[in-house]
């Protein structure tokens, strides 16, 4: 699967960093990133809820 | 049918509807989900999934209003009233519209707020709310220290008001010696939220407040222009973004009072309610004290049930449906952010307080979309740190005896007037 982040509307609120330490960061000036593009199958939870809990709808899943 | 709406008694504040106004939300969920309120002048909004739909959509669903058209008009009213035959009065308000009135923010919508959201984003970054955390702590204690021998206090106005209000005087650079001042500023902000026992004195009182903290901040604007430190105005007064217009003045002052407004009154209800259901509850009060871990997830939870803000208001600005009903454009909307919460399609059990609930931000006590509260990080880091303070220093908490529990009399702010305890000190 591959993550990304849409970059208009992530407005770095960091839900998706509290969920998944590993795969999400918000960095120092406010933007989120995705550090592991494509995470293992075993984080699909943990990814599928940062996809539901982002309050701007700024992640994607494919795959 | 000429009945008497069933949520009358919520609308007229009274006493018992406030304190527990979940069974009209409940009812309004199952009858009449979007729902005309003729007293209020606008649409109630109580299912989560059509609450989310309204909040995703800031471009049909304007937050030029986001107190609703009734404060607005009552605050009209007085302010007419004020102003007329008092030279004094329309001198201050002058002074206070050149200042500091725009919109920024709560109150502003695409693409002015994007810009302006994009700009101080980083201030409130979850990395920037680690770095407070140690200060947090030391605030906390510092409040604790105060009554810790007393073996009681009044937990709203000993804790639950300081910690919030002294984090935010800090980070905006207030010090000690002014922190008096700024809570009589704080106050007289939140005067005119949903309260409808607004009067000529306390409005008057208001707008000079307002005016009185726009010279205070300009001035600390100015000085960390010149010399800019690492803290929260500098954040905000240095920010820039390749291709687009830095903060003006006028929008960073209104940004400051948001944050005020914003960022201690709800934090105060927040620490309230949850003390509130951990005392109500003694057995989940002796697994959070074992178990700290816990902590987060009943705030999480306290935040779902006790929403601090209760709901806030859109205008949508063109004929549009929500939940299957026709809303005419130019129509008001109350997103009632405390139902949606108690919404069991969303939360199965939605009265139970589970810490360990998976969806528990799924609430919309932050909002949603865009104007997602900017400081929720801080929010979450005050209550957890809060409470681990509260369970390291105090033991045996109890509720006093013989308390009433009296809720505020608001539409739009939701939490305890006060909280007196007995406690024991832990050595």
């Amino acid at each position: 699967m591959i993550v990304t982040i849409d970059p208009a509307r992530c407005l770095g609120n960091g839900l998706c960093e509290s969920i998944a330490r590993d795969v999400f960061e918000v960095s120092e000036d406010g933007r989120g990133r995705v550090l592991v593009g494509r995470p293992a199958d075993d984080r699909r939870a943990a990814i599928d809820d940062a996809v539901r809990m982002c309050p701007t709808q700024a992640i994607a899943l494919q795959g | 049918m000429t009945a008497i709406p069933h949520y009358q008694p919520l609308l007229e504040l009274e006493p018992e509807a406030v304190r527990c106004p979940h069974p009209y939300f409940e009812r309004l969920r199952e009858e009449s989900p979007v729902v005309w309120i003729e007293e209020l002048s606008c649409y109630a909004v109580t299912r989560h999934a059509d609450a989310l739909e309204v909040l995703r959509n800031p471009e049909l669903f304007s937050s030029r209003m986001p107190t609703g058209p009734k404060a607005m008009n009552e605050t009209m009213a007085v302010l007419q009233e004020l102003l007329m035959g008092s030279p004094e009065m329309q001198q201050v308000f002058t002074e206070g519209l050149a200042l500091g009135v725009t919109s920024v923010l709560l109150n502003a919508d695409p693409p002015m707020h994007d810009r302006q959201r994009n700009l101080v984003n980083r201030a409130f970054s979850p990395r920037r709310v680690q770095s407070m955390e140690r200060g947090i702590r030391e605030i906390a204690d510092g409040l604790i220290d105060r009554f810790v021998d007393a073996g009681r206090c009044e937990f709203v106005h000993d804790f639950a008001v300081g910690l919030p209000l002294t984090v935010i005087a800090g980070a905006l650079g207030v010090p000690d010696a002014d922190l008096a001042t700024f809570k009589r500023w704080s106050d007289d902000f939140v005067v005119a939220i949903g309260n409808h026992l607004l009067t000529k004195e306390r409005l008057g009182e208001m707008l000079k407040s307002q005016v009185e903290f726009y010279e205070y901040f300009t001035k600390k604007i100015e000085e960390r222009q010149a010399q800019p430190g690492d803290d929260l105005i500098s954040d905000v007064v240095m920010a820039r973004i390749d291709g687009t217009e830095p903060l003006s003045t006028q929008e960073m002052l209104g940004m400051f009072s948001q944050f005020l407004v914003a960022g201690n009154e709800t934090t105060t209800k927040l620490l309230a309610s949850a003390m509130l259901r951990l005392l109500e509850d003694p057995e989940m009060m002796a697994r959070v004290r074992a178990d700290r871990a816990l902590i987060p997830g009943v705030v999480e939870e306290a935040l779902r049930l006790e929403a601090p803000v209760q709901g806030l208001f859109r205008v949508a600005t063109a004929d549009t449906h929500v939940g299957g009903v026709a809303i005419p454009g130019g129509s008001s909307l109350w997103v009632l952010y405390a139902s949606a919460n108690r919404d069991a399609c969303e939360f199965p059990e939605p009265d139970q307080l589970n810490p360990e609930r998976p969806n528990s931000k799924a609430h919309l006590s932050f909002g949603q979309g865009v104007h997602y509260c900017l400081g929720a990080s801080l929010a979450r880091a005050e209550a957890r740190v809060g409470f681990e303070a509260i369970f390291d220093r105090l033991d045996d908490i109890q509720l006093a005896p013989g308390c009433s529990l009296d809720y505020e009399p608001s539409y739009i702010l939701r939490g305890l007037q006060q909280l007196p305890l007995r406690f024991s000190a832990r050595r």
